[in-house]
């Protein structure tokens, strides 16, 4: 009943083979029945839900749909504010925090007929996770609810992943939509920075701060970003330039791109587990059969990019929380209040010195993408782990391969590229020039549809 | 590895914070902290004294 993408299920709306009502009532029988086991929504609106698809359905019925998202269920980290419904960044913090408005890009998805079945489960404010100290229990991985889902775009992960709902929001600081669509095996873009509107959003660190989809495909994430981007100024960090077109391209290929594999990032800064290293090696080899150049770059040492990604995110974080961690430290989950703790230590200093050394890294970057027109590397060191394996300070012991792009501002997308001898998912990550956002997404859905991956499904 | 921070001067920053943690809290988090030292040592990077400015004012309207 529920189709694999909102691609398919838009044609079918369109051609009125499925009802919006129904799609909506099945996605929310689901989401209920799985709920116990995944975690993945803290809230549900059904009520409102349901009165949006019925107007999805009347504009269904009379031939007036609004566009490919009209009637598609989708659903919103609770970082996102949501007028009238609580928006509580998983955290017992703002557990009482009752937005009078929508952010700017629930806004421009509700325009475009998305219906929102509720709000999803996040780590705390975007970085506090997995924690079992907060208001609800961490959303689970549909592959196996012994496994992480990935963080911080928990809910938002494990909810496609099960085939709940056709896409959701994300929010990606340091590979916070990246991550889950890696390890719990589906599509995810970290936009160019300034490309979406972050109005409404509950902010981690302003300067790497990005809104962005999930979705089971690239080609839905690409429909869903299209509806969120454009140029807000009540964002100072949004970009006055036109709305980029992500779509009348998407179906063009690869011949001809000149693809960089970031080989040092996962053979020599860190290791990956075979799966993500056999990952990075078919998506190379995919896509020079599709007739892209494959070339090998070399970049700074990951462990540059992480040491620069970390002060600045741990220090413009506590700079958000100063006051809140004075006044109600024992409001927030273990995890984040002591990581906040450590964030405090940062100097003034500290923090220059890492935006001096951002801006060389940024150079280096750049110099690399004069000679090709994306990057290749993991998304993730490996499949997911345990739950319960994943401790308080993990984020800071080894190196991640997402916060790169977070510092430069690139777009940068997860596509699923494997999967590991336990049945989990491994992603690899493209990247592109700052608002070549199109390129890349190009470049997944080229390579999605010569991969066979996504025939793939958790077993609920 | 890079080193924890010193306890006085990590003690002098909670008593500035403010926070009452206990014993276990506060080795834990001082434990911690070589994470955060290690990423600003190495973000220090030999360079001129005048490369590289991290902060530019740009004032709205003078943007390119």
């Amino acid at each position: 009943m529920i189709p694999a993408s909102i691609a398919e299920a838009a044609k079918q709306i369109a051609a009125k083979q499925v009802s919006a009502v129904e799609l909506t009532k099945a996605c929310l029988e689901r989401a209920q029945a799985l709920n116990p086991t995944l975690h993945a929504f803290i809230r549900f609106t059904e009520e409102s839900a349901l009165a949006q698809a019925k107007e999805a359905e009347a504009r269904q019925m009379s031939g007036t749909l609004r566009g490919p998202l009209d009637g598609i269920p989708i659903a919103h980290k609770d970082i996102y504010e949501t007028a009238g419904v609580p928006t509580t960044g998983h955290s017992r913090v703002l557990i009482d925090h009752l937005p009078q408005r929508d952010a700017a890009v629930v806004r421009r998805w509700a325009e475009a007929g998305a219906v929102s079945l509720g709000k999803l489960a996040t780590h705390e404010f975007a970085w506090g996770g997995p924690s079992f100290d907060l208001p609800w229990p961490p959303a689970r991985n549909p592959w196996n609810p012994e496994y992480f889902t990935g963080g911080s775009s928990s809910g938002t992960g494990a909810a496609v992943a099960a085939g709940i709902i056709l896409g959701g929001t994300g929010s990606d600081t340091g590979g916070s939509i990246r991550g889950p669509a890696s390890l719990c095996g589906t599509a995810g873009i970290k936009p160019s920075y300034g490309l979406c509107s972050r109005t409404g959003v509950l902010p981690l660190a302003h300067s790497l701060d990005t809104t962005g989809p999930l979705a089971r495909t690239t080609e839905d994430c690409a429909l869903l970003l299209d509806a969120m981007t454009g140029f807000d100024p009540s964002d100072p960090s949004s970009a006055d330039r036109p709305k980029p077109d992500l779509l009348s391209g998407l179906h063009a290929g690869v011949k001809g791109l000149r693809i960089g594999v970031i080989r040092h990032f996962h053979e020599v800064d860190v290791t990956v587990s075979p799966a993500m290293a056999a990952g990075i090696a078919h998506v190379a080899e995919t896509l020079r059969g599709l007739g892209a150049e494959i070339r090998e770059v070399t970049l700074p040492p990951l462990q540059d990019f992480n040491a620069a990604g970390w002060i600045v995110l741990a220090a413009e974080a506590f700079a958000v929380h100063e006051a809140w961690l004075a006044t109600r430290y024992r409001d927030y989950g273990e995890y984040l209040r002591e990581r906040l703790v450590v964030a405090s230590l940062i100097s003034a200093a500290d923090y220059i010195q890492a935006q001096r050394r951002r801006r060389e890294l940024c150079e280096a970057v750049a110099a690399a993408m004069r000679e090709c027109d994306l990057l290749l590397t993991a998304s993730q060191p490996a499949e997911a782990r345990q739950i319960a394996q994943i401790g308080k300070w993990s984020s800071f012991e080894a190196p991640n391969f997402t916060i790169p792009f977070n510092l430069t501002g690139q777009p940068a997308l997860s596509v699923v590229s494997g999967f590991a001898e336990n049945g989990l998912p491994v992603g690899a990550q493209l990247v592109g020039r700052v608002f070549e956002d199109a390129m890349v997404l190009r470049a997944g859905h080229a390579y999605e549809r010569a991969a066979a991956w996504l025939d793939r499904r958790p077993a609920l | 590895m890079t080193e924890p921070m010193p306890k006085p001067l990590f003690d002098a920053r909670m008593d500035q914070l403010g926070l009452k943690l206990t014993e276990v809290e506060r080795e834990g988090i001082r434990a911690a902290s070589r994470h955060i030292l290690a990423a600003a040592e190495r973000v220090r990077t030999k360079r001129e004294v005048s490369v590289e400015p991290a902060t530019i004012f740009a004032p709205k309207g003078t943007q390119q």
